[in-house]
């Protein structure tokens, strides 16, 4: 197991707990997807591990480490990335300064350059815009480049919140390519994904989360052809097939 | 093109210089932090008193006084930023920019305490004749040293800005801090960066303007209106926008009082009414984004 999330009890700042004694794992080379409606408390799931959040109760355990308390950097140089949710870039910035200063943590400037090269490869469609600010990419180019900055990272676990919001059909099919492309070249990845049919076809398993408790879970086939999923995430009158 | 017209050229582009090193502290800092610090008028007083302690009281030769005062406003700028700003930084913007303004009517208190309300000079009254566009016109070394060196720094500004990691890191917490957070950027080291080049930089701008007035509790204000209309009229948190801004203050204040259009008394009105024009012609300031709605 290379993440594991054990009762997890989270809120923010002195706020009410959002989360309620929460359990997540993540394996080596999966891809794990968790659904739940809005307001579930998703995206608390992904800044709790990223130490963004007061956590109360249970741990967050990379490997064999414990980095529940670890400050952000920390938890970044143990090798763990995290693509927010919307605005995930820096508009100002142009592709090129985006992507440094995904690396920002990173000291070696050659490393920073070869990597950068190696982005805009995995990422032709940007390499185009490398010296424009980001503010003026397209939704679907702003969301490869937040993938991007997070894979300069070179990540063992790359945390994804909501990687198609606002993205029309098209672009999401790429930009979901483009999470099982990252899955081949070894990252481990845990999704929060209000697309569920999307998402879960892409994943090895899926949780359910409901006002901040686990609710479900099972492999991303199961989850999609349960009849409580279907009817909640899935839209009733949807085919199962239609995703297919 | 007159003499006289050369000379108020010259003293507006002075006086534009000062106001640009003031504005771009503003700018930054409002870039930042995302306030603005309306005690930074008072750094340019601080950066004119210490250089006056360190030079007339305690008789040390010009350079070494300058640097004494940098070094005074830099730790000063520090500490404000840790004591008084950091506290308050999560909070509703309007909570760290009424502690600005309270910081400000403290500060010239302090100055009033210490200094009473007596005027002091550092004079500097030997005048060189330069000749410019071939018309011949009076400037002070200090004068000369203020253009050169404002000039230097803009542009070290720009290219730091621009070219080092820091300056990219500074961008970058201006630009989004949440994602500059997820990225394991520290915005408590922003905000010391920032304060520490926005105040050495109104100290600066308040050593020379020492040598072109009077030193007086509330000179700092003066300077913080004209600057704070500088950062506006470029757009708020530009640095282009902001150096253009000053030396457009700067010329029209210089130009429109010293040809008599604009009686005396009335130029510290200019700086409002170049404002006022601007939002009307062009609310978002000469370098703002025109293309807000790309940005989603
Ligand atoms: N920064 C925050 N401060 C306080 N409450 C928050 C914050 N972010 C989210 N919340 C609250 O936490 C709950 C869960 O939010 P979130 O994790 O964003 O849900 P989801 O991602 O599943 O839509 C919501 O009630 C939301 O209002
Ligand atoms: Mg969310």
């Amino acid at each position: 197991m290379i993440l594991e999330i054990q009762n997890l009890t989270a809120g923010y700042k002195s706020g009410p707990s959002i989360l309620h004694d929460v359990n997540f794992c993540l394996h080596e080379n999966e891809i794990v997807t968790i659904i739940g409606p809005n307001g579930a408390g998703k995206s608390t799931v992904l800044k709790s591990i990223f130490g963004l959040t007061n956590v109360r109760k249970g741990n967050v355990t990379h490997g064999s480490r414990d980095i529940t308390d670890l400050p952000t950097d920390g938890i970044i140089r143990s090798g763990i990335a995290f693509v927010a949710q919307g605005d995930n870039v820096f508009p100002d910035l142009t592709v090129q300064e985006n992507l440094e200063m995904g690396a920002f943590i990173r000291t070696s400037r050659k490393e920073v350059q070869e990597k950068q090269e190696e982005v805009f490869h995995f990422f032709p469609s940007l390499k185009k815009y490398r010296s424009q600010k980001s503010a003026l990419l397209s939704g679907g180019e702003r969301q490869m480049l937040a993938l991007g900055m997070a894979l300069m990272l070179s990540p063992e676990i790359l945390l994804l919140d909501e990687p198609s919001i606002g993205l029309a059909p098209k672009i999401i099919n790429e930009v979901f390519e483009k999470i099982q492309k990252i899955k081949s070249t070894g990252t481990s990845i845990l999704m929060v994904e209000q697309n569920a049919i999307k998402a879960l076809e892409i994943s090895d398993r899926g949780y359910v989360l409901e006002l901040g408790k686990n609710a479900l879970e099972g492999t991303g086939k199961e989850l999609l052809k349960n009849p409580k999923v279907g009817e909640l995430y899935l839209g009733k009158k949807q085919k199962l097939e239609e995703g297919k | 093109m007159s003499e006289l017209v050369a000379q108020l050229i010259w003293n507006g582009l002075v006086t534009g210089a000062l106001i640009a090193l003031v504005a771009l502290g503003l700018t930054l800092i409002y870039g930042v932090a995302g306030f603005i610090q309306f005690a930074h008028g008072e750094m340019v007083a601080l950066g004119a008193y210490a250089f006056m302690i360190f030079h007339k009281l305690l008789h040390w030769e010009i350079l070494p006084a300058a640097l004494a005062a940098v070094t005074v406003g830099v730790v000063v700028g520090l500490i404000i930023e840790k004591l008084f700003f950091r506290p308050v930084r999560e909070h509703d913007p309007m909570i760290p920019l009424v502690l600005s303004i309270g910081l400000s009517i403290g500060l010239q208190a302090l100055i009033l305490i210490f200094f009473g309300p007596n005027i002091l000079t550092i004079s500097d009254r030997s005048f060189h004749s330069l000749s410019i566009f071939g018309k011949k016109i009076l400037a002070t070394p200090s004068q000369i040293w203020a253009i050169f060196l404002s000039f230097v720094l803009m542009g070290g500004l720009i290219l730091f800005l621009k070219k080092t990691k820091i300056g990219k890191y500074l961008r970058a917490v201006a630009s989004n801090r949440s994602v500059a957070e997820v990225f394991g950027m520290s915005t408590d080291h922003a905000m010391q960066w920032i304060f520490g080049i926005g105040v050495g930089l109104a100290v600066i701008a308040g050593i020379f303007l020492g040598f072109e007035q009077n030193l007086e509790p509330l000179m700092g204000v003066h300077m913080s209106v004209k600057a704070f209309s500088a950062v506006v009229l470029g757009a708020v948190g530009s640095v282009r926008g902001a150096i253009l801004g000053a030396f457009l203050i700067g010329l029209a204040e210089s130009l429109l009082v010293g040809l008599s259009i604009i009686p005396s008394g009335f130029s510290a009105a200019i700086p409002f009414v170049i404002l006022i024009g601007m939002l009307l012609v062009r609310p978002e300031g000469l370098f703002g984004r025109r293309f807000e709605n790309l940005r989603r």
